[in-house]
């Protein structure tokens, strides 16, 4: 019980996990490739920087007084040029040293976000909007075209081994961070801050690093996220990552993270960011045009919010009546 | 700021008569504060104050609203740092830098505003910041363990630790932010105001779990309050602040209750006139005219299945209080009058024009509330934290937003008129603020509650409904809220009162309803309204159980 608490309750997650049961059946009527487990690999390859950067949005969504992280895809982008240009471009192609070094640069760049808006006392969404441009440039610097071929370990995670999507492992492995630091006392400290940082504060919570840290851990899934990017494309380029700063925030919003704080978990954010991913992919099986796609995910983002805070306050009314 | 007179009444004046044993202790001080200042850009919170606590004491810090207890209390919690002077503790001078800093050396403290995470469950917001940042103070099973004693003794043993926090009471809230503290180990237990929304059950437990606490003659306690029966009953000693000075020291029983008030009041302000007629001044409330026409009926309401069915009628005029234990349903009640939430079945109707209006008319609560207000039912709610301040605006607009309507012309602001009702208000109102132009959230806690107040009756309600309104107003202002009410009912206005300080229903309504088991029990009135009369309804002891209807 203790572990299933510890993904930040799960009751929120219910509508967003219905949710992809519901798009998956549509798109398994519509797409083909749903049926065929063959192309399980390559479909989940596209999906996970969508479950990736959703999942790199909660925490700092979690942590309240308008937590946001706007650098989320820029830095997916900028672990892709990175991985291509400065190691793979120049022969580096060890697991080792690209999954290290990915990571290192996600969670330097998250913990920069972090000091900004805790330390330096920037709003967080001035201060990711800073970094998205830092971010989104710096990919040019390092990887100035697209092109390069993905090391054949990353390429091989698009494909499935049997019907397991080998880049699932990149998902579980978020998971199973997010479950150990669930183990520890962090997510009760991130979760009260995200409440009520001066209910929080007062209490002896040290607000400030349960930020930075917030946002550290973010920065660490984005860089995960620009693994599964690099799978996804197969090669570097460096306007791929901005989009998906959008897509993670409709992704966390679906999933019935709280835009104010304090509730919600990664496995709502997940979920979020599978139906975004799902509804697009719906969309373009039934040949929507490009445009038309665009205006219809956004009004599902819109109706599923909508529905997500409207359900929040009834609940909340029904028993504040008793009370 | 005029200089103070200090006035020390223990027998043999002079500070270093100042620190006297409680009840048997070693009579070391554990907390001893000298010259104390803080100020908030041109508002000296805190001037030169002193304080000193005994081993083993429960040490009453009492003052006007605005006096500096909240500054006092930020400052020994390391909420807030000092501009000059010196706290020591155990004999070692301390400066903290954090809450967490402060608790590190025994001191927990509870604050005026309930501070509570309303999206955790109950035990993560008793055990919340007692963890470091990744490693849990103790485990869980230990956490439920640990928890269950203290909530019982504080009277929520019933109350499933897993519940979310917003599901509690304003009551249960403040208890569980009590409950945080306890658990802990402390040495001084800073309560500033922890007693405001519980029931007399509640606070008596609360006083019980107090005393037991600091029996060992090691621990102590500050509490701040405005219930002067508390620190009468309770307290071995009283420290009284007045503008960010001390301005007094006594031990409870060698003083009156009027001298600690006239302490408190100094030479001016309208608290003296109360100490001049007696601890709460006399009684306000007038009989209502026989030939009032109602303005408000609830017939046959239910408040939850199964309970019993009663009316009630307020003519215009009237003032009507409302009496019970936390949790009876009196918040139900109110919430029907406004249309907030729906009784089971029953009318509630409000008689405008000669027709009577059903305000539960729609299925949809929102309507029902908007058709409450447009007939002139207004409803103050308890928690000014989450429902009454705007946090941000400024003492003006906080009071002027439901009245905007009538204040402006075409929609376009009258600033005169404005200005000066505004100014009015603060005057007779008596909220203590730098400038009407001031955040609100600058304001000490009874001065924003009286702003909440005031906001309503701006509005000029023909029924205002209130729930427990005078939460932290300080007794002097207590009494001219309660005249500026009675001046209001005179003219006209309804009030429906529910308040946990008895006293301020004995002093206003002529009639007050007993509510008990989400029913009206009792309606006392003339002779029958007395402090033991009201409690024992409250309770249930009642032998005259005489119907309502
Ligand atoms: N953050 C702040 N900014 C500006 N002024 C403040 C601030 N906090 C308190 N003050 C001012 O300091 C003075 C003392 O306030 P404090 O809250 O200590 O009073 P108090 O004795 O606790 O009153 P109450 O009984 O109403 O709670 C008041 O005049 C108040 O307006
Ligand atoms: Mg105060």
């Amino acid at each position: 019980m203790s572990s299933w608490r510890s993904l930040g309750s799960s009751k929120y997650a219910l509508p967003a996990l219905i949710g992809v049961v519901v798009l998956w059946i549509l798109n398994a009527a519509f797409d083909s490739a749903f049926l065929s487990v063959a192309q399980w690999g390559a479909l989940a390859a596209s999906a996970a920087p969508f479950v990736l950067a959703a999942m790199a949005q909660a925490p700092a969504m979690l942590s309240g007084r308008g937590g946001i992280d706007l650098s989320v895809g820029p830095l997916m982008g900028l672990v892709n040029a990175i991985i291509m240009g400065a190691l793979v471009g120049h022969g580096t192609t060890s697991p080792v040293a690209i999954i290290v070094i990915s990571i290192a640069v996600g969670v330097t760049a998250g913990l920069l976000n972090g000091v900004l808006v805790t330390i330096v006392r920037v709003p967080p969404i001035i201060a990711t909007l800073g970094t998205y441009f830092v971010f989104s440039s710096l990919s040019y610097i390092v990887l100035p075209l697209s092109g390069g071929r993905a090391p054949a370990w990353l390429a091989n995670l698009g494909t499935s081994w049997g019907p397991f999507p080998a880049v699932l492992l990149l998902v579980l492995a978020v998971m199973a961070i997010w479950l150990a630091v669930s183990r520890t006392s962090y997510v009760r400290n991130l979760l009260a801050t995200g409440s009520d940082d001066r209910a929080a504060y007062t209490a002896g919570v040290d607000v400030t690093r349960v930020r930075i840290v917030a946002y550290g851990l973010g920065g660490l899934i984005a860089a995960v996220g620009g693994l599964a990017l690099t799978v996804g494309l197969g090669s570097g380029d460096p306007g791929a990552g901005p989009p998906y700063t959008l897509y993670a925030i409709a992704g966390a919003a679906l999933g019935g993270l709280s835009l104010a704080g304090g509730r919600g978990g990664l496995l709502g954010a997940a979920a979020g960011g599978f139906i975004f991913f799902l509804t697009q992919n719906l969309l373009t099986a039934i040949h929507l045009s490009v445009f038309a796609l665009q205006i219809a995910s956004g009004v599902v983002v819109l109706v599923a919010v909508g529905l997500n805070s409207a359900g929040s306050y009834i609940g909340r009314s029904r028993v504040g009546k008793m009370a | 700021m005029p200089v103070s007179r200090e006035t020390f009444v223990s027998a043999d004046a002079g500070p270093a008569a100042v620190g006297g044993p409680p009840a048997g202790a070693a009579g070391d001080a554990l907390l001893r504060v000298e010259s104390l200042s803080k100020s908030y850009g041109e508002t000296q919170a805190l001037d030169a104050a002193r304080l000193e606590v005994a081993r083993g004491e429960i040490h009453a810090l009492v003052g006007e609203n605005g006096s500096g207890k909240s500054s006092l209390v930020k400052v020994l919690s390391g909420v807030t740092g000092q501009d000059e002077g010196i706290a020591t503790l155990d004999g070692t001078a301390v400066r903290f830098r954090s809450p967490a800093d402060a608790q590190r050396a025994g001191i927990m403290a509870v604050f005026q505003e309930t501070l509570v995470a309303s999206e955790l469950s109950v035990l993560d917001n008793v055990f919340m910041g007692q963890d470091r940042l990744f490693r849990r103070g103790r485990s869980r099973a230990a956490e439920a363990e640990a928890s269950s004693d203290v909530l019982s003794q504080l009277g929520l043993g019933d109350v499933d630790v897993r519940r979310p926090m917003w599901s509690l009471t304003l009551a249960q809230q403040q208890l569980v932010t009590i409950a945080r503290a306890l658990v802990q180990s402390w040495k001084l237990l800073l309560l500033d105001e922890a007693t405001s929304a519980l029931d007399v059950d509640g606070r008596d437990r609360l006083l019980e779990v107090l005393r037991e606490a600091v029996g060992d003659g090691q621990r102590s306690v500050l509490f701040v309050t405005h219930r002067m029966d508390e620190v009468m009953q309770s307290s071995h000693r009283i420290t009284v602040l007045r503008g960010g000075r001390t301005v007094g020291v006594v031990r409870r029983g060698e003083v009156a209750l009027d001298q600690v008030l006239s302490m408190m009041a100094g030479e001016s302000g309208t608290a003296a006139a109360v100490v001049a007629g007696g601890a709460s001044g006399g009684p306000l409330r007038v009989a209502r005219r026989s030939d009032a026409a109602a303005v408000l009926r609830l017939s046959d309401v239910v408040l939850q299945p199964g309970r019993v069915p009663f009316d009630l009628l307020l003519p215009e005029g009237g003032v009507l209080g409302v009496a019970a234990l936390e949790g009876h349903g009196q918040v139900d009640l109110l919430r029907c009058v406004a249309g907030i939430s729906s009784p089971q079945s029953g009318a509630v109707t409000v008689v405008r024009d000669g027709r009577e209006v059903d305000i539960h008319h729609s299925r949809v609560s929102r309507h029902n509330a908007k058709q409450a207000f447009r007939n002139g039912i207004v409803y103050v709610p308890s928690d000014r934290k989450s429902e009454g301040i705007f946090p941000g605006l400024s003492v003006l607009d906080n009071l002027i937003v439901p009245s905007l309507p009538r204040l402006s012309r075409a929609g376009v602001l009258r600033r005169r008129k404005i200005a000066d009702e505004v100014g009015d208000a603060v005057r007779d109102l008596g909220v203590k603020t730098a400038s009407t132009r001031s955040k609100i959230e600058t304001l000490s806690g009874g001065n924003q509650q009286k702003v909440v107040m005031g906001r309503w009756l701006l509005t000029t309600p023909r029924v205002l409904v209130l729930n427990d309104p005078m939460r932290g107003v300080d007794p002097g202002a207590r009494r001219d809220l309660l005249e500026l009410l009675h001046e209001a009912s005179s003219r006209g206005m309804a009030i429906l009162l529910f308040s946990t300080e008895l006293e301020e229903l004995l002093t206003l309504c002529p009639e007050i309803a007993i509510v008990r088991d989400h029913s009206v029990t009792q309606v006392l009135s003339g002779e029958e309204l007395t402090l033991d009369g009201l409690i024992a309804g409250m309770f249930g002891q009642t032998t005259k159980t005489e119907a309502v209807r």
